[in-house]
């Protein structure tokens, strides 16, 4: 029923836009839009009909003291634009040159592009909310004032034009990240002439103003359920950059592997952190026979005593990681997050606590509870294997804390993610220890009680994050589920809704930024059947999604615009049960690019003015026949850079843009133009 | 009964015994494979590009691989030591009965294994019967392992059914050759035998034509997008060498707009909108049955594909023909509604044949009177069945031909069944045999969405994952004479949203299950369902021999539960 629901209303909502479209900018059926098909669609764009050749001795002019970062980032698009032979299979681009024009006047050659970025040096730092816009022009130097304002007049203007030199580029942006977006869109721009293999970007004079709708746009990976190698992950952030995300959200550790190498920490080493970190007392108790330690933290402020022990942190990967084969070094850590903020992407990890923690029990049993849950797993946690850390145990915060103090530092943003989803209280109330100091304290054993536990153990986890510099990120359930008071206390902590698009007003309206990615729009690993073993007729939790359900989610529907500046963005999650190296690719890309092109640019078009404001994207109609041609040729793209994208449609259908509509729709647009 | 963890051979044999203890071979350093024909003669000295030499080299190299690899995965499983007495083993024997028998429908592919059995101090000889060359390819199989453990080992296998496919498309996306050729590799290790070459479609026509190399000139969606008559042997061949036969599908008169391409005059409806009227899918496009020059066009290339695919069945196709599109021609509608005008119109391609297709017991499918489109139908069907017939092949079509149309079909014709399960129980009740891909289980491109735009509906069908797959019971509810008539099955991977990018993990591990299925049957001999549990073991251990050969096989579920199976069941 649900999914009638969905097909017929967007297929009307099509239908209209169809017509719409087709009233305003008849005959061409491809109007909107720079003609290489940019992906993400940037915000502003405005263009002539004329090609311009790229010189063969094309470079980007930077100033002598740029950051090494762009001078290495235009070295790359340089080498990119120069050893692609792609050639877009989608019949838009370059091929109307017309021919007459090139015999009079000859081509006009582009022989640089300026590249001018405001905060020349790089002194602003990656991070959430910095200035990603760019403009680029490729027109007449006299078109162009300083800032190359964009308007309806100068747009007819360029448009009519004819041949002549002074011809130039120009990209400006505020910073370095700004200007990486604008050189991947130049690279884009520019295409192959089949016949002759020259470069070329059609369709100019063009003036381009762009910059995200949203500043956080995020891919979560897990390597935890199934190892990702570091060739995948590097992989994931050359295609991320093509599609102008900047968040990639690393879900590191979860219950089936602990990938993460660290280093054995010697009594003491810890202290410094140890004295301000926790700010938690510690209460000892007597154990039960077991000779446990069980710890509950009630007053907040005072000082952790306990001089740190011995923690042989080097045995959570060697008990817990799959092979000594499936890890990641520090080394190989800080090189990664480098590349990618190289590239304009903040690598942001999630240690995942105190839930789906089986990985830690192979090395520190005494910190875990309720392990190897089977058969009945399912009363401890999500999935196998269920294990959860011990909220009362000291040794478990010595452990996190450990982990923290080498894990943090090795990823350079200045938020890190805390978990915290699936919390299972049967989990704990089946523990002697916790249920034992819950009877101690007259905690009750329900709900609320719970919650209280799960509150103390947050509180101080999250301690640990702000000693460590980081402002964290929680799942939805520490404030929708469990209403935690640490949370409710922290205004400034990020939630990430998951469970359901619905949720994002409920948090939007208690005042916490949001990033959004639910299971219903934006869960990659959806649709691909159970994986428990024993199931024959299991489907997934959850559906497919494929790339027009998911390019159909806006983030801001059903808000205001006060609760709209609350949404920082959002992520495509690609969850790891059935997901490793061999199909990596195929299952994010290019589906994961649709819920790029929402984030920069929205999903739809105003069709009143031609020029298209993603902000009023609530009226306006979503534009996916439109973005169907260019998606289609983004996937090719990312193919001809060595990511494996999986076809959206028959090969046929993609060189016949207009011809495989939905039967409703099952109209080419020059026939509707008619 | 179960295989030990530590031999998770897949497909399970049909019987087997081992040692219970620890007892165990290892494999000689010098360790070689030689080939008699009987157990008493000497060996037979193998021309170095035989079949069989080929296959004993393909598994040398395995053994080699094994020697420098392990899979991670394993189980593990204790195993004594290797001590000064535990015996090596140094030489396999193949004795095979008939090294020239033919890659063919219903040929012998049993095999029987004895490991062990024989003392002779510390070296055991290794006596392998096989009956045929063609089991011989999977007789090297369960053996690779550098120790063999749980000896000794006696192996009696035979497959449950002879004809076990897949169905791969290569119009909907262009597949490339390397991909058909890898997957060939990966059909070998699992045993299946079949390759349903899906090659034409209404998209693309890849298939290089000597006679009308405009067919894939216009018909191709690039000039490298295309299949060589040098790429067809080479399939060809590669599968030979693997007991694999290659069918090629001659998709007709449905889906068959690319033709058009090259030749607008042997279709009707060409790209007609809206294309949900006239076809399946976009683009619209069916032969023309009245058009002389379809047959003439027909006649040649049915020969060239003849001399081309030596396998003796040929797919006809048959799917989804829409008489929408037909009507859309003037003279098609003339000839379906006018009965007075028939002789006429049959004049005009007469020569093309005039006999009914293979023999007087040709039957029709229905009872009572035939309706105009299928005496139109059934006009093409003649003509084509009586072509592949007289070019010695035996023709399979889908199921829409004996279900949905009333027309006569040749008595040798077999029947591929796609829509559901219970079909083929009303198409053996017309007597004619089955081969199974129903959608309900075997479709692989199931669950991935609407493609056409303008819709987030889900696929019309749903996402199979591999234990879906294992339970197609393809012959409950038969009769034993039923069961006679299903000659096997295909698990299918349409092209609407596959290219060389996902090919494998679409197709890899579930084609595995399906494996499975055809090869041992959903039941063991005493007629119990298979556990999941033990089949899960095997078949990830299945993925990661696939992943080491460089196929990029999905996972099936967390790493964990690779190690954890038991573990990774769900409650009921």
């Amino acid at each position: 029923m649900i999914h009638a629901f969905y097909s017929i209303s967007a297929a009307v909502a099509l239908v209209s836009n169809v017509f719409l479209l087709s009233l305003l900018i008849s005959p061409d059926p491809h109007p909107a839009g720079v003609q290489a098909a940019i992906w993400p669609k940037p915000a502003y764009a405005c263009q002539g009909h004329r090609t311009v050749q790229v010189s063969s001795k094309f470079n980007f002019e930077l100033a002598q003291d740029a950051h090494p970062r762009l001078v290495e980032g235009a070295a790359r698009f340089r080498n990119r634009i120069f050893n692609s032979d792609f050639v877009s299979p989608v019949p838009l681009g370059a091929e109307d040159i017309e021919a007459e024009d090139r015999s009079q006047v000859g081509m006009l050659m582009l022989e640089s592009l300026a590249v001018d970025v405001e905060d020349r040096t790089g002194n602003a730092a990656l991070g959430l909310g910095i200035d990603e816009s760019y403009r680029l022009a490729i027109a007449y130097d006299e078109d162009l004032n300083t800032e190359f304002e964009l308007d309806a007049k100068l747009c007819k203007q360029i448009a009519k034009e004819p041949f002549g030199p002074g011809f130039k580029g120009i990209l400006k942006a505020k910073t370095i990240y700004g200007a990486l977006h604008g050189l991947e869109t130049f690279a884009q721009l520019v295409t192959n002439n089949p016949h002759d293999g020259t470069k070329e970007i059609a369709q100019t004079p063009l003036l381009i103003h762009d910059r995200p709708l949203f500043p956080h746009r995020g891919v979560l990976l897990d390597t935890s359920r199934n190892f990702l190698s570091m060739m995948s992950l590097y992989r994931t952030i050359d295609a991320m950059a093509m599609n102008k995300f900047n968040v990639f959200h690393w879900h590191i550790v979860d219950s089936p592997s602990f990938p993460i190498v660290l280093d054995d920490q010697l009594a003491g080493e810890a202290d410094e952190h140890a004295g301000d970190a926790s700010g938690g007392e510690t209460e000892n108790v007597e154990g039960t026979g077991d000779n446990e330690e069980y710890v509950y933290k009630e007053r907040k402020h005072t000082k952790l005593s306990a001089a740190q022990p011995n923690l042989p942190l080097s045995q959570l990967a060697a008990k817990g990681a799959f092979s000594d084969k499936m890890v990641y070094t520090k080394k190989e850590i800080t090189d990664f997050v480098d590349y990618a903020m190289d590239r304009g992407i903040r690598v942001i990890p999630e240690v995942d606590m105190p839930g789906h923690a089986w990985s830690w029990s192979q090395a520190f049993p005494e910190i875990t509870t309720c392990l190897d849950g089977f058969p009945s797993y399912s009363r401890f946690s999500a999935e196998p294997p269920s294990g959860q850390l011990n909220p009362v145990h000291s040794k478990t915060y010595q452990v996190i804390q450990g982990v923290y103090d080498q894990v943090l530092p090795l990823f350079k943003d200045k938020f890190a993610h805390g978990g915290a989803d699936e919390v299972n209280f049967n989990c704990w109330n089946a523990t002697a220890s916790v249920t034992k100091m819950m009877e101690r304290k007259h905690i009750p054993r329900n709900k609320e009680g719970f919650d209280k536990i799960l509150n103390g153990f947050t509180e101080r986890q999250h301690e640990m994050l702000r000693q460590a510099g980081k402002r964290p990120i929680v799942w939805e359930e520490p404030l929708l589920a469990h209403n935690l008071a640490t949370i409710k206390e922290n205004k400034d902590i990020v939630i990430q809704v998951w469970t359901s698009a619905e949720n994002i007003k409920k948090t939007v309206r208690q005042g916490y930024d949001v990033i959004t990615g639910s299971a219903d729009y934006w869960y990659m690993d959806c649709g691909f059947g159970d994986w428990l073993g024993n199931w024959t007729m299991g489907k997934s939790w959850c559906g497919y999604s494929s790339w027009q359900k998911a390019y159909s989610f806006n983030p801001l529907q059903g808000l205001n615009s006060k609760e709209s500046k609350k949404v920082l963005g959002g992520e495509a999650l690609l969850w790891g049960e059935q997901v490793d190296n061999t199909n990596l690719d195929s299952k994010l890309w290019p589906r994961a690019s649709a819920v790029a092109e929402v984030l920069w640019s929205g999903n739809s078009d105003d069709s009143s003015t031609g020029l298209w404001d993603g902000r009023k994207q609530n009226k306006n109609t979503l534009r996916i026949i439109e973005a169907l041609d260019r998606i289609n040729e983004h996937r090719f793209r990312m193919e001809a850079e060595n990511i494996l994208a999986e076809p959206l449609q028959p090969l046929w259908c993609v060189k016949n843009p207009g011809h495989c509509n939905w039967p409703i729709l099952d109209t080419r647009p020059e026939d509707l133009a008619k | 009964k179960v295989l030990p963890e530590n031999q998770p051979i897949w497909p399970v044999p049909r019987s087997f015994s081992h040692g219970e203890g620890t007892e165990k071979i290892i494999l000689a350093p010098n360790f070689q494979i030689k080939v008699q024909s009987s157990a008493s003669s000497p060996p037979v000295a193998l021309a170095p590009d035989s079949i069989l030499a080929k296959a004993i080299a393909r598994c040398m190299d395995r053994l080699q691989v094994k020697r420098n690899t392990t899979i991670w995965t394993a189980t593990d499983v204790p195993v004594a030591d290797i001590t000064e007495t535990t015996p090596t083993l140094a030489e396999l024997t193949l004795i095979v009965d008939d090294t020239q028998a033919k890659l063919e429908y219903g040929m012998v592919e049993s095999y029987a294994v004895n490991i062990g059995n024989q003392h002779a101090g510390n070296t055991f000889t290794q006596i392998v019967v096989a009956t045929k060359a063609a089991g011989l390819t999977n007789a090297a199989q369960p053996n690779n392992q550098l120790e063999i453990p749980n000896t000794p080992w006696s192996i009696y296998d035979e497959p449950r059914f002879s004809h076990r496919g897949i169905l791969v498309d290569t119009s909907r996306n262009y597949i490339g050759v390397p991909d058909i050729i890898r997957t060939l590799d990966a059909m070998a290790v699992v045993k299946l035998n079949v390759f349903h070459w899906h090659v034409l479609d209404q998209q693309t026509y890849p298939l290089v034509s000597k006679a009308f190399p405009d067919l894939t000139a216009k018909g191709a969606q690039t000039p490298e997008k295309i299949y060589t008559p040098q790429d067809v042997a080479a399939i060809i061949q590669h599968g030979a060498e693997r007991g694999i036969r290659v069918l090629p599908e001659f998709d007709s008169p449905g889906h068959a707009a690319s033709w058009g391409r090259a030749y607008p005059n042997l279709t009707v409806c060409l790209d007609a909108l809206p294309h949900s009227t006239y076809a399946a899918e976009p683009p619209a496009g069916q032969l023309d049955p009245l058009e002389p020059f379809t047959y003439t066009v027909l006649d040649t290339l049915v020969k060239e594909w003849s001399g081309q695919f030596p396998d003796s069945q040929a797919h006809v196709g048959g799917d989804e023909v829409n008489m929408n599109c037909w009507k859309s021609s003037k003279r098609l509608s003339d000839y379906i509604a006018n009965e007075n005008h028939r002789a006429a119109y049959e004049k005009a391609i007469m020569p093309f044949v005039d006999t009914q297709p293979d023999d007087t017991k040709a039957t029709r499918t229905m009872k009572g009177r035939q309706s105009g489109e299928d005496k139109l139908l059934e006009l093409y069907l003649d003509r084509i069945f009586a072509m592949f017939i007289a070019q010695g092949k035996r023709p399979i079509v889908w199921e829409e031909m004996a279900l949905e149309h009333n027309v006569r079909l040749p008595s040798s014709a077999i029947i591929q069944v796609w829509k559901n399960a219970i079909n083929a129980k009303k198409v053996i009740a017309q007597g004619r045999p089955v081969i199974l891909s129903s959608s309900e289980f075997w479709y692989l491109d199931c669950g991935a969405g609407q493609w056409l735009i303008g819709s987030q509906a889900p696929s019309w069908c749903k996402h199979a994952n591999w234990q879906r797959i294992y339970s197609y019971a393809l012959t409950d509810g038969m009769t034993e004479e039923e069961q006679k008539m299903v000659y096997g099955g295909e698990i299918c991977m349409w092209g609407e949203q596959t290219d060389s990018s996902n090919l494998d993990s679409n197709v890899w591990p579930r084609s595995a299950a399906a494996a499975e299925v055809l090869w041992s049957g959903t039941k063991d001999p005493k007629g119990h369902a298979r556990p999941l549990l033990d089949a899960s073991r095997r078949l990830s251990s299945v993925r990661e021999r696939l992943v080491q050969m460089g196929v990029k096989a999905a996972p099936m579920f967390p790493s964990w539960c690779a190690k954890h199976p038991e573990a990774c069941l769900t409650e009921e």
